[in-house]
């Protein structure tokens, strides 16, 4: 990525534009530093519900207009939450773009949703929940592995919340949620498109200099003990026609100089055709009718998972052998210098096909400057990829992938 | 303090563009090739897309199309698996490949230095796959484990007895796969089916991305000018589909903890004069959130996360289709309601904001729709497979502009009346609850199905 403007507003927003001609677009990406693993038990999914009443209405935006704006003219916008953050995004055609910003301004100055819309807004969440967790074949499998993996509340409970809470959550405990993390200060906003760095800026001003600056939570800290022992359960799941296996190790979080060890370790065993695990498990043995998984960076205690759907009668036992024995031979056979270039490639060729979205760039540069305080984090990404080699791979596998600090959940079809 | 503007910034005027042009050659052999400059990122994209598809399988071997394309991942004559899949990675190239009623692609797209190479790869894959019994193998179990997964999903169950309600035994209304189908095909028929579907009479390769246009184009068409033409036996006219007598079905799914609720009839083919208009109606119908349907069903009343309609044109046959989840205490509910304001669409005309607002929609969402490889790429294969004309998408955002309001509201008069629409809901028992009497002022009677008889249809 070349040619990126930065700035930072008084009232602590920062912003980072990278403007590109190539499409009459622009897409943007307001990410705030708050997600799930804010939340106490009794609260959980009250940073997803937010989410969803951040579409409900604010002073100069009346209830659903964001998004119908938005779409009015051909633009897509959505918003997600994860463990670490809320993002909101959308794309609009460039000549209309300070639309979008007056827009997320406008809600981050406060929401306006009345009681009628909580209301309603509950109700398509605890349907949300239906659809991605209880009539999911393996939704519930997938809240158990979280809650398995870590010990604090903060991680290990599900972003959707849980039912009994969202059904019990407050219209005013939202609006004290909004106030207190939704502040410019704790916000980082991107744009990429066809815009003009200067009038992109001077809109920002315009729209979001108006929000005064607040103070935001000490945010929760996380430390997990280290586990000695493996924990294994087992799951019996309605839905699910076959059985499935997932495997978590700790891992290590954000920031860690290891961090990229990971990400090529990820490559090496699930990303592309010729994988390992897809090799041996789905191509050579048939054990698995597919597996996924990888490494999932959190800034407090992170997890390296493994997920394998198995045929009708498919053997547990004989999958979780094969994915240690995986995990052993990257302690033990150094990976060839072939196999290294293929991963290199494939990641920088990922990188790069990933970037043709004005959307998913906003979004990429957003993190960076996030997590990193660097936007030319993702240029420097492939680099740092390149330089990792077969001995930190093999020092990291045999340091973390230690079977006694693996947590396993078997789902057995009911 | 900077006080906060009370109206929203006024817009420019929107800038001209276009998508980009292909440079095109059409080769004594009925193949065509075609190459589109796109220079912002060094990657590439090769294409090789045939004009036939599901259709050109044999009707008791039903998924056949999906393990020809399935098998095609595992190598060429020349490369086996292994080394098909470590050619790939070496290049940090990613296959990608479908197959549609109506046509089949196989694609591979990769850094642009090593465009010649994919270019071969492709072509291989294409023209020349490996389909060896050991791949079938794998790919049957797969295939069948999936299809098996698919049947226990109660939105799977609903598009598989849709397409059978709205087509009856045309085959635009097969399921994509069936157990038995999958379990009769043998290697013999996945080469019969590829040399059917793999002629370059009705083929074309596409090379979108970061490539001299005019070297690319005439290195293609040298290189395969001579692919001699291929005698098939793939049937020349596809007769019109017929709906089946129209109904509710209930399939019963004992464990569901959700149900899902679907309705839809026949629509146009995608080279009908009504096309625009309809996709303006569709879109001011059920297209988006900012529709109709989204904002009455899930905005106003929660009945559901969501709900949209989808205009799905093929070659010879078109159709419109509905679906939503609902709690299944709301099944019944979710379906009059869903029925009701097709209902209402149909019968009455749309308000002019909607239709201004549905052109809004489509004309600035087409910039996006043509971005990057695989959506430029995606309507040159469109134009090709459908005829279309060459400037189609110069002239696409001043078209739908200039459809007229009352051809809107005619074609949703003509296609979204639920009165030629088939209903079917899967879930649990509970859902069944007031479905026939939410049905029947629009003429649809109830039947059920348990799980296990779905077999008939999709086993």
């Amino acid at each position: 990525m070349v040619n990126i403007e930065q700035t930072a507003l008084s009232n602590g927003l920062r912003v980072v534009i990278q403007p590109d001609s190539t499409l009459p677009l622009v897409g943007v990406s307001l990410i705030y530093d708050v997600g799930s693993r804010v939340e106490k038990p009794g609260s959980s999914g009250m940073a997803h519900l937010v989410e969803h009443l951040m579409f409900q209405g604010s002073e100069h935006v009346a209830p659903g207009e964001f998004v119908h704006r938005i779409q009015g003219w051909g633009g897509a916008v959505n918003g997600m939450t994860g463990a670490e953050r809320t993002t909101y995004y959308h794309s609009l055609p460039s000549h209309q773009f300070a639309l979008g910003l007056w827009m997320d301004a406008d809600r981050m100055r406060g929401v306006g949703f009345d009681e009628a819309a909580f209301e309603r807004q509950r109700a398509t969440v605890l349907d949300e929940r239906l659809e991605r967790i209880n009539h999911s074949p393996y939704g519930e499998a997938l809240v158990r592995i979280g809650e398995l993996s870590y010990d604090d509340f903060g991680y290990g409970h599900p972003v959707i919340g849980y039912r009994d809470d969202v059904a019990c959550a407050q219209s005013d405990d939202a609006r004290q949620f909004h106030a207190q993390w939704y502040a410019p200060s704790n916000a980082v906003l991107a744009m990429v498109g066809d815009v003009d760095p200067d009038e992109a800026i001077d809109a920002v001003h315009t729209c979001f200099g108006a929000v005064p600056r607040a103070d935001t939570p000490t945010r929760p800290s996380f430390s997990e003990a280290r586990r000695m022992v493996p924990t294994r359960e087992s799951l019996r799941a309605p839905l699910a026609s076959a059985p499935a296996l997932f495997v978590n190790h700790p891992a290590v979080p954000y920031g860690d100089p290891d961090f990229y060890v990971y990400e090529v370790i990820e490559a090496l065993l699930f990303r592309g055709p010729s994988s390992r695990l897809n090799q041996r498990m789905v191509m050579e043995e048939r054990c698995a009718i597919k597996v996924q998984g990888g490494y999932e960076a959190h800034r407090g205690p992170s997890l390296f998972s493994f997920f394998g759907m198995m045929p009708e009668g498919g053997d547990p036992d004989r999958l979780a052998a094969l994915y240690a024995d995986e995990l052993e031979r990257l302690v033990k056979q150094p990976v060839s210098e072939d196999e290294l270039e293929r991963v290199h490639n494939r990641v920088r060729a990922g990188r790069l096909f990933g970037r043709q979205s004005m959307v998913h760039r906003a979004n990429a540069l957003g993190r960076s400057l996030l997590y990193h305080s660097d936007a030319l984090w993702e240029d420097r990404y492939v680099e740092r990829i390149l330089r990792v080699g077969p001995e930190a791979i093999q020092r990291v596998a045999a340091r973390d992938f230690d079977p006694n600090a693996s947590v396993t959940l078997e789902v057995v079809p009911a | 303090m900077i006080r906060f503007p009370t109206s929203p910034p006024e817009g420019a005027a929107p800038r001209a563009w276009n998508v980009p042009t292909p440079a095109v050659q059409d080769l004594s052999n009925g193949l065509r090739v075609a190459v589109v400059r796109m220079d912002t990122l060094p990657i590439v994209q090769v294409r090789w897309a045939f004009g036939a598809g599901r259709i050109a399988q044999d009707p008791c071997r039903i998924g056949s199309g999906l393990l020809l394309q399935r098998v095609m991942r595992h190598g060429t004559e020349r490369l086996g698996a292994r080394q098909f899949t470590a050619a790939l990675d070496r290049m940090g190239a990613r296959m990608s490949g479908g197959v549609t009623i109506d046509a089949s692609v196989v694609s591979i797209g990769g850094l642009a230095q090593h465009v010649w190479p994919i270019v071969d790869l492709t072509e291989h894959v294409a023209l020349k796959p490996g389909l060896s019994d050991l791949a079938l193998a794998g790919e049957k179990i797969r295939s069948r484990e999936l299809h098996r997964h698919a049947c226990n999903r109660t939105d799977a169950i609903v598009e598989m007895m849709l397409g059978h309600g709205v087509y009856g035994t045309h085959p635009y209304g097969a399921p994509a796969t069936t157990a038995s189908g999958l379990a009769a095909t043998s290697r013999a028929d996945l080469v019969d089916l590829h040399r059917t579907i793999a002629a370059p009479q009705r083929g074309l390769v596409l090379v979108v991305g970061d490539v001299d246009p005019d070297r690319v184009l005439h290195t293609l068409a040298e290189r395969y000018a001579n692919i001699p033409v291929v005698e098939t036996s793939l049937p020349v006219a596809v007769p019109e589909p017929q709906s089946p007598p129209r109904r509710l079905l209930f399939v019963e799914h004992p464990t569901a903890e959700q149900a899902t609720v679907g309705v839809g009839g026949l629509a146009i083919p995608r080279n009908h004069p009504d096309h625009a208009a309809l996709r303006v109606a569709n879109q001011a119908i059920g297209g988006s959130a900012s529709s109709r349907l989204f904002r009455r069903l899930r905005d106003d009343r929660s009945l559901t996360y969501g709900v949209y309609s989808t205009l799905d044109c093929g070659v010879h046959a078109g159709d419109i289709t509905a679906v939503m989840g609902v709690a299944p205490d709301n099944a019944a509910a979710g379906l009059a309601a869903l029925l009701t304001e097709l209902h209402d669409a149909s019968a009455e005309p749309l308000g002019e904001a909607e239709i201004t607002s549905a052109k809004r929609i489509l004309m600035g969402a087409f910039p996006q729709q043509a971005s990057g490889l695989t959506g430029v790429g995606g309507l040159a294969v469109a134009s090709w497979l459908h005829g279309l004309p060459s400037d189609e998408w110069h002239t696409i955002v001043s078209r739908i502009h200039a459809v007229p309001s009352e051809s809107v509201n005619a074609a949703a008069a003509a296609w979204f009346d639920p009165m030629h629409f088939t209903a079917v809901v899967c879930g649990p028992p509970s859902s069944r609850v007031g479905l026939a009497s939410a049905v029947r002022p629009f003429g649809l009677e109830m039947e059920s199905l348990s799980l296990a008889e779905l077999a008939d249809f999709i086993g």
